[in-house]
């Protein structure tokens, strides 16, 4: 009964559905930690070119070299004396790109997949899904791996491999979404008027499929970032001297008895930046699903 | 339990449940809704009560702080005190609660699609009731269940059967046979008929008709329809924004109507006899239950109000023993409602 | 129930031959092949004769359909690089792999499902908000990371465990085993706690409460088997995740499983052994959600019905768990 009173009083205030999410993500304290973050690191990587003298990222200084964190050098240096803090400030562009650009990769694949997929169903569907099936059966991490040794290692290619080992997320995502909305009346109304399919996917379906889509978009950069940093680690992808966090823990593990803080630090940035993502992805998911609202 | 009773001999025998100003709040994060307001409310044994009202007037919160059930947070119960045969309901502790719960009182609820748990059979749920509540092995308790299934009117050969091979109708007698299977003093039927085909409501109706008085006990029966009341009822109490605002006898409150809203909802009944009739639908909306006036929360839709109804606290007034109306136009001995003068 | 079963392993056959179709291909594109590794010393006619055995001059699909071939009589292959049959090759690697999954699996289950049922009752209290922020850690942080700063903690600080390797029982299994795990808690904690959430509002409660049975009852068995289902699935996931390898925490660890073996088979282009174990992975992940559909049976009579008449079954929700790597 409370909630049948309840949603008389919402009656009475009305918000644009953005405002509305907003509005729920304003109140999310992890979410708004985490948008805080993100929006610093953002700030960082995009312009740290303009005001960082990149001798300090890559200037070797032997005499300095594997000193533990002190005033001067707050996260240490490396074997060749690098600072580390601004590596690691530095590595925040490779990482937050190759998020971004993975998670756009899946998107632009595995979306249409799912979208054409719950549409039309039937055979199309079934194809779809076989083949998701298929892709899904190698485990993202071994994917990852062949793919970096199809197209060889560089960062594009990571971005590449990482983006289309997460494709099946996207199509079973959408598809589910797709599959909700499809019977609804204003797509049968869209029918009736003529509408061709590729209007109704595009302009009906999928502007309301949009809330589990971007949910699972952040929530899957966080782990594109997981995932590069893995295959970095593995020796795939980027390798050292280049300050990508996973390629600093990989140049790190080789010291790491005696000099642990060449890895904690590292590892500490790409725990903080997953763990953002993390939190604006769940307090997105809460904003939008109205059945979660608790 | 039966210590419990003793301590509080004091109160009288005869009544099934006494509840004294209670007030139920829902505190959410940013306002507070004010689901019932200093209601009072007796009942004897064996005797049916319809408690009516629309959407929202506080029927489910009355019934579920009978229980101390009410879902918390955000429910709370600000004041009041609320006896169940001589039970306070809002002092015992929990286990004491446990023990009452299921056995001399019990609920029906209104939907029986989501009240019965999906996972166990519809026999593991009523012996369960017995298990906990008679002292007894749980083959006995099995073989109770098995009667209770019978006297709702379900064979007891689907006692193993789960609650999704149940149709609607069939699963409300389940949920029937669960409230009744500890022979309880006081049953709260929340809307027990609402959610089935019209059909199958004549026939559970006439079912809990048959088990009350087979079972002797007082029926607190919650709906928004007046024809059912009229047709079991004993005594009737019409809620309106958290208040009871006209109780009485059946006749008293049907056939002398004293408050507008009763007025209200018994002009938005179709006329049988003149069936060309217009309905006449009580205009505008129930207040917001945040923000309840001082006054009577009807006035801004009563047809009588005068500008003050709407600021000063209502008088509760007594036309007979057990009539009483909540409405400030009374206090002009010559006010009369149109129903009453016709 | 049983006709369900078969399906599910019919469904087997087309994957299989999909997915090592997939991995044909994909090996074949990728840059070398087998014979530039072993081939090192060979002459030119060495090479050739080399090239000629293994099918490196014919096209990819004639080397599919000769594996395929063998494939049908049982028979995965023989890894170019050991010079042995992929199937006793997987079977070697096997134990320490199963070893991790089911003490990583083991772990979580035990602190999670009970953590996260305390953090949904006592919704919004300390335990809640503790262990979700706890939980949200666990997820993010990388899986090698920890194994890294466990092994600097662990190893070298207190030197109390091994830090690599699978030789020391019991005591080396601990880090690697608490390095997955805490991925596996995290997620099933949220998940626990989530299901039970949703449970915990559910009408059939208040019912139950209604007929007086205890608080306690009401969470332990009338709330949880209904919250079981997703909690289930969840940890079917974790598992087929976890025999598929864990390749990192392998890494890290120097752990002798399956995982590190198909990574040394992809950089060595070795494509027998890829396959071979690939396919592997796939029977047991099936194994393991015929096992979870089973479970589901005991759990839900719903499903029950659904199996007995043998419709296609309705997949439970997946939850989602946000950066597991």
């Amino acid at each position: 009964m409370s909630t049948e009173t309840m949603s008389v009083s919402r009656k009475y205030r009305k918000r644009s559905k953005l405002g509305e999410i907003w509005h729920h993500l304003k109140k999310n304290k992890g979410a708004m930690t985490g948008l805080g973050i993100l929006i610093v690191m953002f700030a960082v990587a995009l312009t740290i070119d303009f005001w960082l003298d990149m001798e300090k990222v890559i200037g070797q200084n032997i005499s300095q070299k594997l000193q533990a964190p002190n005033s001067l050098h707050w996260f240490g240096t490396d074997e060749m004396g690098r600072d580390m803090f601004w590596r690691v400030v530095y590595g925040s562009r490779y990482s937050l790109a190759i998020g971004f650009v993975a998670v756009m990769v899946s998107l632009a694949v595995g979306v249409p997949l799912g979208a054409v997929a719950g549409y039309y169903g039937g055979k199309v569907e079934g194809l779809i899904m076989r083949i998701t099936d298929i892709f899904s059966a190698i485990p993202s991490i071994l994917m990852g791996v062949v793919i970096v040794s199809i197209l060889g290692s560089s960062t594009f290619n990571l971005m590449l491999a990482v983006g289309i080992s997460s494709v099946p997320n996207f199509v079973r995502i959408t598809r589910a979404a797709v599959l909700t909305v499809k019977n609804e009346e204003y797509v049968e109304a869209a029918r009736a008027l003529g509408k061709t399919d590729l209007y109704i996917i595009f302009r009906h379906i999928l502007p309301n499929c949009l809330s589990p889509i971007i949910v699972q978009t952040t929530l899957r950069v966080a782990s594109a970032i997981v995932s590069a940093s893995s295959l970095s680690f593995l020796g795939l992808g980027i390798k050292p001297p280049s300050p990508e966090w996973g390629a600093l823990l990989t140049a790190g593990k080789t010291y790491i008895r005696g000099y642990s803080y060449l890895c904690l630090f590292p590892g500490l940035a790409i725990m903080i930046t997953v763990l953002a993502f993390n939190m604006v992805g769940d307090g997105l998911r809460d904003a939008m699903d109205p059945k979660l609202k608790r | 339990m039966s210590e419990v009773r003793e301590n509080e001999k004091t109160v009288d025998d005869s009544l099934v449940l006494d509840i004294q100003d209670l007030t139920v709040h829902y505190e959410l994060e940013d306002e507070t809704v004010e689901a019932v307001n200093h209601i009072s409310l007796q009942l004897k044994k064996k005797r049916i009560l319809g408690l009516v009202g629309e959407t929202g007037a506080g029927k489910t919160s009355t019934a579920l702080a009978i229980l101390n059930l009410l879902p918390n947070p955000p429910g709370v119960i600000k004041s009041g005190s609320i006896r169940v045969c001589g039970n306070d309901m809002l002092k015992l502790s929990q286990k004491e609660l446990e023990s009452i719960r299921g056995s001399s009182i019990s609920m029906i609820f209104q939907d029986p699609m989501t009240s019965l748990n999906p996972v166990y059979s519809v026999g593991e749920q009523i012996a369960e009731s017995i298990e906990l509540h008679e002292d007894c092995t749980k083959a006995e308790a099995w073989e109770k269940a098995e009667e209770m299934l019978q006297l709702v009117g379900i064979p007891k050969e689907r006692i193993h059967e789960y609650p999704h091979q149940f149709s609607g109708g069939m699963k409300q007698r389940v949920v029937i046979a669960i409230a009744l299977a500890c022979n309880p003093k006081l049953l709260l039927a929340d809307e027990p008929t609402t959610a089935l085909d019209v059909t199958i409501q004549a026939q559970v109706l006439d079912m809990m008709c048959d088990l009350k008085t087979k079972f002797d006990m007082a029926m607190i029966f919650i709906t928004h329809d007046l024809g059912i009341v009229a047709q079991i009822c004993d005594e009737v109490a019409v809620m309106y924004a958290g208040r009871i605002i006209e109780q009485g006898t059946l006749r008293e409150v049907f056939n002398h109507t004293k408050h507008p809203y009763t007025e209200g909802l018994f002009n938005s009944l179709p006329d049988i006899e003149n069936r060309e009739a217009e309905l006449q639908p009580i205009q505008g909306m129930m207040p917001d239950p945040t923000k309840l006036p001082e006054g009577c929360a009807f006035a801004p839709r009563c047809p009588y109000a005068k500008p003050e109804c709407i600021n000063t606290p209502q008088k509760e007034r007594s036309f007979s023993e057990t009539h009483k109306v909540l409405c400030s136009a009374y206090d002009d001995p010559t006010f009369r409602i149109r129903r009453e003068e016709c | 129930m049983h006709k369900y079963i078969i399906k599910r392993i019919l469904m087997l056959i087309p994957v299989t031959i999909g997915v090592s179709l997939l991995v044909f291909v994909m090996l074949d594109l990728a840059p070398g092949t087998v014979v530039d590794i072993i081939g090192g010393e060979m002459t030119t006619e060495e090479i050739a004769e080399l090239n000629h055995e293994l099918g490196y001059d014919r096209s990819v699909f004639y080397r599919y359909f000769i594996y395929m071939k063998g494939l049908l009589h049982g028979d995965l292959g023989t890894s170019y690089i050991y010079k042995v049959d992929v199937w006793k090759l997987y079977m070697q690697r096997l134990p320490a792999t199963l070893q991790l999954a089911g003490a990583s699996v083991f772990l979580a289950i035990v602190l999670s499902i009970p953590l996260g049922i305390k953090a949904a009752t006592k919704h919004g209290g300390v335990t809640d908000n503790l262990s979700m922020v706890a939980a949200l850690l666990g997820l993010s942080m990388p899986n090698f990371w920890l194994g890294m700063m466990l092994i600097v903690l662990f190893s070298n600080q207190l030197g109390w465990l091994p830090s690599y390797g699978a030789t020391d029982g019991f005591k080396s299994l601990i880090l690697p085993a608490f390095t997955i795990g805490t991925g596996l808690m995290a997620t099933l904690t949220r998940t626990t706690r989530s299901s039970m959430l949703d449970v915990l509002r559910a009408d059939y409660l208040r019912t139950a409460r209604s007929k007086g049975v205890p608080e306690k009852k009401v969470v332990k068995k009338h709330a949880l088997k209904n919250a079981l289902i997703p909690i289930i699935t969840i940890i079917g996931t974790q598992l087929g995740n976890a025999v598929g390898g864990a390749v990192v925490t392998e890494n890290v660890f120097a752990w002798p499983g399956v995982g590190r073996l198909i990574i040394d088979a992809i950089n060595q282009r070795d494509t027998n052994t890829v396959t071979g174990c690939i396919i592997m992975t796939t029977v047991m992940i099936c194994i393991i959600q015929v096992v979870v559909d089973v479970v589901y049976a005991f759990v839900d009579p719903r499903l029950r019905a659904q199996y007995a008449s043998a419709k296609t079954r309705k997949k439970p929700e997946k939850v989602q768990g946000g950066a597991a790597a």
